[in-house]
């Protein structure tokens, strides 16, 4: 797996529309951030829950919740980002899982990729990073 | 009315734009701005004082932790990256940049380094902390106008 690019859109905030909303499911412990990234979220069109730490997000699963996409933060206290990915590939979650870390060196981005994700992207969260996100959700 | 708020909403553009051409804040801020027009228009004038509530608490946590004798270097390291996190995720890119100084620093165990780094940081936090404060009175008053 490789790293996510960005790439530019012509417009900074086109919403994907699509039949049925794409569900997101924000993993992230610092509320400043959780606040940003789920009002970017929703203002993309996407329905959006949020849990504060990996195992959170592994017990929604466990409880039978599903997402289209989850956004995992690495760094989070009782669960991070590595080991609950790790956690929801092992028990057959084939959500997209794209990583949003404030970690910026090559290899902690080789690290947390080889968890299951998707993608990685250093924060911050920025249109163009969504609009990649959403449109390759959308293919696939 | 209308002027009026035309009239503070070009004066608060003017404290971002003067901000950008420094270098304190980048396009992000204008992202986080752009955000509270959907349902939300509180956004800015919320978000504002939790990025100022969430640095002070970090500072405050980087400086015990480098007074305290040995130094944790690896909770300096992992305050210093929750920094980054949320002043890159607002915008506010010269305190994002000088995290990334203490990082390396922190990474070569050089508490001379640290500390300097350290006092950049809340150099560079304390010379846009007033400037954001004008911005959240600015936004408080046009919500008053829209309401």
């Amino acid at each position: 797996m490789g790293f996510g690019k960005a790439t530019s859109s012509s417009k900074a905030m086109k919403i994907i529309e699509t039949e049925k909303k794409i569900s997101v499911l924000i993993v992230e412990d610092d509320p400043l951030i959780q606040k940003i990234h789920k009002v970017m979220m929703t203002k993309f069109g996407t329905e959006v829950q949020v849990v504060a730490n990996g195992k959170e997000a592994v017990d929604l699963y466990h409880s039978g919740a599903s997402f289209d996409l989850i956004l995992m933060d690495f760094e989070m206290p009782i669960m991070d980002g590595f080991e609950a990915t790790k956690e929801l590939r092992s028990m057959g979650v084939t959500s997209m899982i794209v990583g949003v870390t404030s970690r910026s060196q090559d290899s902690e981005i080789q690290a947390f990729m080889k968890s299951g994700l998707n993608a990685c992207y250093v924060k911050p969260l920025n249109a163009e990073k969504v609009t990649t996100v959403l449109n390759e959700l959308k293919n696939n | 009315m209308a002027a009026n708020r035309q009239a503070l909403n070009e004066q608060l553009q003017k404290i971002v734009d003067s901000l950008k051409e420094q270098g304190m804040l980048d396009k992000q801020f204008g992202l986080v701005h752009s955000l509270k027009e959907s349902n939300s228009p509180f956004f800015l004038a919320e978000i504002i004082p939790m990025f100022c509530q969430n640095v002070q608490t970090i500072l405050r946590d980087l400086t015990q932790t480098l007074d305290k004798e040995p130094v944790n270097y690896y909770d300096l390291e992992e305050y210093c990256i929750k920094l980054k996190g949320c002043t890159s995720s607002i915008g506010a890119r010269r305190m994002a940049l000088a995290c990334v100084t203490l990082r390396q620093a922190s990474e070569n165990k050089n508490k001379d380094g640290c500390i300097l780094a350290l006092n950049g940081i809340k150099h560079e936090y304390y010379n846009l902390q007033s400037s954001l404060d004008s911005i959240v009175q600015l936004e408080r008053r046009i919500l008053c106008h829209n309401a």
